[in-house]
C-alpha cells in the first residue's frame, strides 16, 4: 500500500506531470513570460529575415565597393562597411540563412544518429547496450571541436559538411540522454503488457517507449541548438563554413576583428546578433523544460 | 508430487481444468551470479469458472507465478498448460499466452496505462493486431468502457485525468478486449482506497458471471480473497503450503502458516484473533531458504523432522497441504 | 593501488581504439580519396595510382590501420601534403605553445575559481555570493573567443595595457612571452573559471552542511580548522573531477583563442589543414590532441583514486 501511495505521487512520465496543479503552473508561467515572448519573437523574426532576405537587405551582400571600405556607421550604411566595402547590415541579414540552415543540418544529424542509438541501446540492454555505450563514452571524452574539424577535413570544408560534423559530434550526447530515459520507461507495465497482444517490438519502441522517454532528450536538443549557433559562428570565424564571398555571421565577425584596430566597434554588430540568438534559444529551452517539469 | 487440483482439491474428479501448472520453478538471473529462485516446484490447477486465490506475504512468489503464466518471467523447470496446450515451450511465450486467452490486470494503475494515450486507445491496443479499422477499434473500446462502468466520454480522456479506481476500470476493460478466458488479477485492488476497492471487486464479480471468466486472484488482502475466491492456495517462500476450497481453508486452516496468515486480519469488532500457532521470528529469504520445511524456523509446531525433511503435499482434511504434523493441527 | 592503476589503464583501451579507428577511417571515407586529395586536381591517373601505392592505400584495411598505429607509436606522422614538411617536427614545435596556453588558462581557472568558490560558500546568501554567482553565470554564457575579442578591444586597444596579438617564444624572453599570454589565458580560462567556481562552491556547501562538519562545529573546533582540515579536502575531490572534464574542453577552445591572438600553436595547424584536406596534418594533430586529453583523464582518475580511499579497490 505504501508502495502504491509512493507510486501515485511519483509521475509515470514527464507527460503525466504536465497536469501539475493549475495554480503551480500559472505561477511558473508568470515568472518569465516576457522573456519567453521576446525570445520567441526574436526567433520568429530571424526566420522571417532569412526567408525575406532578398527583399529586406538594402544592398547586394557580395557587391564590393572598395572605395568605401571600412566605413563607419552612416545613414546609407547603418552598420558600416567591411574591408571590401560591402554593406555589413546586408551581410548580416543574408547571414541568417546559413546560420539557420546550418543549425538545422547539425541538429537533424545529431538526432538521426543519436536517437536510434540511444533507443536501441536502452531497449535492447545487455551486450548491445554495453558496446553501444562504450563507444559513446569513448567519443564523449574527445575534444569536440577537434573532432569536428577532423571530420570536416575528411568530408571537405564547406558549411554543410562542417555542420554534419558538428551533428556527428553531438550525437553520442543525445544517445546517452535518450538511453537513460528509455531505461526508466522500458519496464513500465504499459510497455511490457503489449507483448501479450502479439505486437512487435518495433511498435513498443516507437509508440510507447520513445514518446515517453523523449522529454529529457528534447531538453538536450534545445540546449544543443543554442550551442550549435555558437559553434557555427566559431567555425565561421576560423574560416570554415561558407566559402567567401558568401556572407555568414562568423565570417562577418572574423572580418570585423581583422580590422579591430581601425574600427573597434565593428565586431559589435555580428557579436551581438550571435549572442542574442543564443540567449533566445536558451530561453526557449528553459520554457520547454518548465513545461515538461523535469527536475534539472 | 501430486498436484493441488483447485477444481477438485479433495482429490476426487471435478470441474474441467482450464489452467494447469506442473512443477513450476521460476528463477531470475538464471545465467548470472545473482540467481533468485522465486518459485520452487509449484503445481496448481484452476478449474473453469472458478476463482483461485494465491495468497501469501511479499516474497512468497505469487506475482512470479502470474508473470510466468504470461510468459513475462523466466521458467527454469516445469510446465504451464492452458486448455491443454503447453505455454512454456512456445517460441514467444507472451504471445502464446495472449492467444490462448490469458490476460492480466496489474496492481499499479499509474504505470499500467501509457500517459500519452487517450483511454480508448489503450483499451483498443490488444485489438490492433486483428482489427484494422481504427473506428471499429475505438467503438469496441468505448463499449468495453461502458461494460466496466465508465461512461463513453471517458474514452477521450487521458489517464492523469482519472482517479485510481477509474484507471483500474480502464485496465480491466483493456484486459477484456481480446475476450480472454482467464484473467489474472495481480493485486488488482491493493493500490486502491478501501471504499473504491469494494466497487471494483463487485465489478469483477459481475464481469465474471457475465463473461464466463475464470480468475486467478493474487492478493495479500484476505478481505478481497474472502469475497471472491472459490479456491485458495497459500504460498510461503516460493512453495505452496496449503491448497483447497476457499470455504474449507479459510474457515479451518490446517497448515500452521495459513492459520497465522488468516489470524492477522483485524476484525470489525476490533478483536485480534490469536492464531492457534503464533509464528516466531521474521519471514525468511527466498534466495536462501531454510533446509527442510521452509517454514520450520518460525513454526511453533516444528519438530526435528521439519528441519531436515521437506514435507510432501498430501491430502488431509479434504484439502492438500505440506506439513509433517498436519493431522495434529485440527481434530 | 597498483591494481587500480592497471584497471584504469585497461579502461582507457576502448577509448584509444575508438578514437584511433575514427581518425584512421576519416582518411578512408573522404569523398574522392586521400590519394586524389594529396595529388591535387591536376594529377594524372597514373600519378594518383603511384601515390596510392606509395601511401600504402592498396593494403587491406586492418594492415593499413596497424601500420598507421605503428608509425604513430614511433611518433612518425608523415609529411604535410601542402608544404612537405615533417608533421611530427612541426607538432613538436607548436605543441609546447598550445600546452602553455592551456596550462595558463587552467591556472587562471583554479586560482580564480577555487578561492571564489570557497568564499562564496562561506558567505552564502550575501551580496558577495550573488555577485559571484552572477559573474560565473556570465562567464559560462559568453563564449571564450568572443570574450577574447572584447578583451582585446578593451585592454589592448582602448587601454593599451597589453599587446593585442603577437607571440614571443619562451626561449626568447619569458617576460614578453608571459605578457603576450596574459589576455589569451584570461579569456580561455573564463569559462573554466566559472565552472570551477560553481563546482567548488557547491562542493563546499555540501560538505559544510554534512553532519560530520556540523558535529565539528558543535564540538567547538575553530572555524579555520574546520575549513582547512575537513571541508577543503573533501571539496577538492569533486573539483578534481571537474578539472579532468575542463582540460579536454580547454584544449578544444584553445584553437579559437589561438586564432584570435595569432598564437602559433597546434590549433592553427589543424585549422589550416582543414581546407586543404591535408590528412597527415589532420590525423597527426588530432591524435596528439586526443592523446593529451586521454592522459589528462587518466591522471585525474588516478589522483581521484589516490585521494578518496573509497574508490581504491
Amino acid at each position: 500500500m505504501a508502495q502504491a501511495i509512493e507510486d501515485q505521487s511519483r509521475p509515470a512520465s514527464a507527460w503525466e506531470v504536465t497536469a501539475a496543479p493549475a495554480d503551480e503552473r500559472r505561477r511558473g508561467r508568470r515568472r518569465g513570460r516576457i522573456g519567453l515572448y521576446l525570445a520567441l519573437g526574436f526567433v520568429v523574426a530571424l526566420t522571417l529575415i532569412a526567408v525575406l532576405a532578398p527583399i529586406l537587405a538594402p544592398y547586394d551582400p557580395i557587391k564590393q565597393d572598395l572605395g568605401n571600405a571600412i566605413a563607419s556607421a552612416s545613414a546609407q550604411h547603418p552598420l558600416g562597411t567591411d574591408e571590401f566595402g560591402r554593406d555589413v547590415l546586408s551581410r548580416l541579414i543574408w547571414g541568417t540563412r546559413p546560420a539557420l540552415l546550418g543549425v538545422l543540418v547539425a541538429i537533424v544529424t545529431a538526432c538521426a544518429i543519436g536517437l536510434p542509438w540511444g533507443l536501441i541501446a536502452g531497449y535492447a540492454g545487455g551486450t548491445v547496450d554495453l558496446v553501444l555505450m562504450r563507444i559513446a563514452d569513448a567519443l564523449l571524452v574527445l575534444p569536440g571541436l577537434v573532432i569536428a574539424l577532423a571530420i570536416t577535413t575528411a568530408l571537405g570544408a564547406n558549411l554543410t559538411n562542417a555542420m554534419l560534423a558538428v551533428g556527428i559530434v553531438f550525437s553520442p550526447i543525445l544517445a546517452r540522454v535518450l538511453r537513460s530515459g528509455v531505461l526508466t520507461v522500458r519496464d513500465r507495465e504499459y510497455v511490457v503488457v503489449t507483448r501479450m497482444y502479439g505486437l512487435p517490438a518495433r511498435h513498443r519502441m516507437l509508440f510507447h517507449v520513445l514518446p515517453n522517454a523523449m522529454a529529457p532528450a528534447l531538453i538536450q536538443i534545445t540546449l544543443l541548438t543554442g550551442i550549435t549557433f555558437l559553434v557555427q559562428a566559431a567555425l565561421g570565424f576560423l574560416g570554415i563554413g561558407v566559402s567567401p564571398p558568401s556572407p555568414s555571421w562568423g565570417d562577418s565577425l572574423s572580418a570585423a576583428y581583422k580590422f579591430i584596430i581601425v574600427d573597434p566597434a565593428a565586431v559589435l554588430a555580428p557579436g551581438i546578433v550571435i549572442v542574442l540568438t543564443v540567449l533566445a534559444v536558451y530561453r526557449i529551452g528553459d520554457a520547454v523544460r518548465d513545461r515538461l517539469e523535469i527536475p534539472a | 508430487m501430486p498436484s493441488a487440483r483447485a477444481g477438485s482439491l479433495d482429490g476426487s474428479a471435478g470441474a474441467t481444468t482450464l489452467l494447469e501448472i506442473r512443477g513450476l520453478t521460476v528463477t531470475y538471473g538464471l545465467n548470472t551470479r545473482h540467481r533468485v529462485r522465486a518459485v520452487s516446484d509449484v503445481s496448481l490447477q484452476v478449474g473453469v469458472g472458478r476463482t483461485l486465490a494465491l495468497i501469501g506475504e511479499s516474497g512468497s512468489g505469487k506475482s512470479s507465478i502470474a508473470r510466468a503464466i504470461c510468459g513475462l518471467a523466466p521458467v527454469e523447470a516445469g510446465s504451464i498448460w492452458m486448455d491443454g496446450h503447453e505455454l512454456t515451450t512456445a517460441t514467444d511465450r507472451p504471445v502464446a499466452a495472449g492467444e490462448r486467452g490469458i490476460q492480466i490486470v496489474f496492481q499499479d494503475p499509474v504505470s499500467a496505462l501509457d500517459p500519452r494515450w487517450p483511454t480508448w486507445r489503450s483499451v483498443a491496443e490488444p485489438l490492433q493486431r486483428h482489427v484494422d479499422s481504427a473506428e471499429e477499434r475505438r467503438e469496441r473500446a468505448l463499449v468495453l468502457l461502458e461494460r466496466v462502468g465508465l461512461d463513453r466520454s471517458f474514452g477521450d480522456r487521458h489517464p492523469h485525468q482519472l482517479s485510481g479506481g477509474q484507471r483500474q476500470r480502464v485496465t480491466i476493460a483493456r484486459a477484456l478486449a481480446p475476450a480472454p478466458r482467464l484473467v489474472i488479477l495481480d493485486e488488482a485492488v491493493s493500490a486502491l482506497d478501501v471504499s473504491v476497492r469494494n466497487e471494483i471487486l463487485v465489478l469483477l464479480d459481475d464481469l465474471k458471471k457475465q463473461g464466463g471468466l475464470t480468475y486467478l486472484l493474487i492478493s495479500h488482502d484476505m478481505g478481497a480473497v474472502a469475497q471472491m475466491a472459490t479456491d485458495v492456495a497459500v504460498m510461503y517462500l516460493g512453495r505452496v503450503v496449503e491448497a483447497g476450497e476457499a470455504a474449507r481453508v479459510i474457515k479451518e486452516p490446517v497448515h500452521p502458516y495459513t492459520d497465522a496468515l488468516l489470524a492477522a486480519v483485524p476484525t470489525v469488532s476490533g478483536d485480534v484473533i490469536d492464531p492457534a500457532f503464533r509464528p516466531r521470528g521474521e519471514i525468511g529469504d527466498t534466495a536462501h531458504p531454510p533446509p527442510g520445511c521452509r517454514y520450520h524456523p518460525r513454526c511453533p509446531l516444528a519438530i526435528e523432522r521439519c528441519a531436515t525433511e521437506e514435507p510432501a503435499m498430501r491430502t488431509v482434511h479434504a484439502r492438500l497441504t505440506a506439513c509433517h504434523r498436519a493431522e495434529e493441527t485440527r481434530p | 593501488m597498483t591494481s587500480t592503476v592497471v584497471k584504469r589503464l585497461l579502461a582507457i583501451i576502448p577509448t584509444v581504439v575508438v578514437a584511433t579507428l575514427l581518425v584512421f577511417s576519416l582518411a578512408q571515407i573522404t569523398p574522392g580519396g586521400a590519394a586524389e586529395a594529396a595529388a591535387g586536381p591536376t594529377a594524372s591517373p597514373a600519378q594518383i595510382a603511384a601515390l596510392k601505392a606509395q601511401m600504402g592505400l592498396n593494403d587491406p584495411l586492418p594492415v593499413q590501420y596497424g601500420k598507421w598505429l605503428w608509425s604513430l607509436a614511433h611518433l612518425q606522422f608523415g609529411q604535410s601534403v601542402i608544404n612537405r614538411q615533417d608533421v611530427g617536427a612541426e607538432i613538436m614545435q607548436r605543441l609546447p605553445v598550445t600546452i602553455e596556453l592551456t596550462l595558463l588558462a587552467l591556472l587562471v581557472a583554479l586560482t580564480v575559481g577555487i578561492p571564489l568558490g570557497i568564499l562564496s560558500a562561506a558567505r552564502r546568501q550575501t551580496r558577495f555570493d550573488a555577485a559571484v554567482r552572477g559573474g560565473s553565470g556570465l562567464g559560462l554564457a559568453i563564449p571564450e573567443w568572443l570574450l577574447a575579442m572584447l578583451a582585446v578591444d578593451v585592454f589592448a586597444l582602448q587601454l593599451g595595457w597589453l599587446p593585442p596579438t603577437g607571440f614571443t617564444p619562451l626561449t626568447d624572453s619569458i617576460g614578453a612571452n608571459l605578457q603576450g599570454m596574459i589576455l589569451p589565458a584570461l579569456a580561455l580560462g573564463s569559462g573554466a573559471a566559472a565552472i570551477v567556481t560553481r563546482q567548488t562552491r557547491g562542493a563546499m556547501i555540501e560538505v559544510l552542511d554534512s553532519p560530520f562538519v556540523r558535529t565539528a562545529w558543535a564540538l567547538g573546533i575553530p572555524r579555520r580548522e574546520i575549513y582547512f582540515r575537513f571541508a577543503l579536502k573533501n571539496a577538492l575531490i569533486s573539483v578534481i573531477t571537474v578539472v579532468g572534464l575542463i582540460a579536454g574542453a580547454l584544449l578544444g577552445v584553445a584553437i579559437l583563442i589561438e586564432r584570435v591572438f595569432v598564437i602559433p600553436g597546434m590549433g592553427s595547424m589543424l585549422v589550416d589543414g582543414v581546407g586543404q584536406k591535408d590528412f597527415p596534418v589532420m590525423q597527426g594533430v588530432t591524435v596528439v590532441f586526443v592523446a593529451i586529453v586521454i592522459l589528462i583523464n587518466l591522471a585525474v582518475d588516478l589522483s581521484y583514486a589516490a585521494l578518496d580511499p573509497r574508490i581504491r579497490r
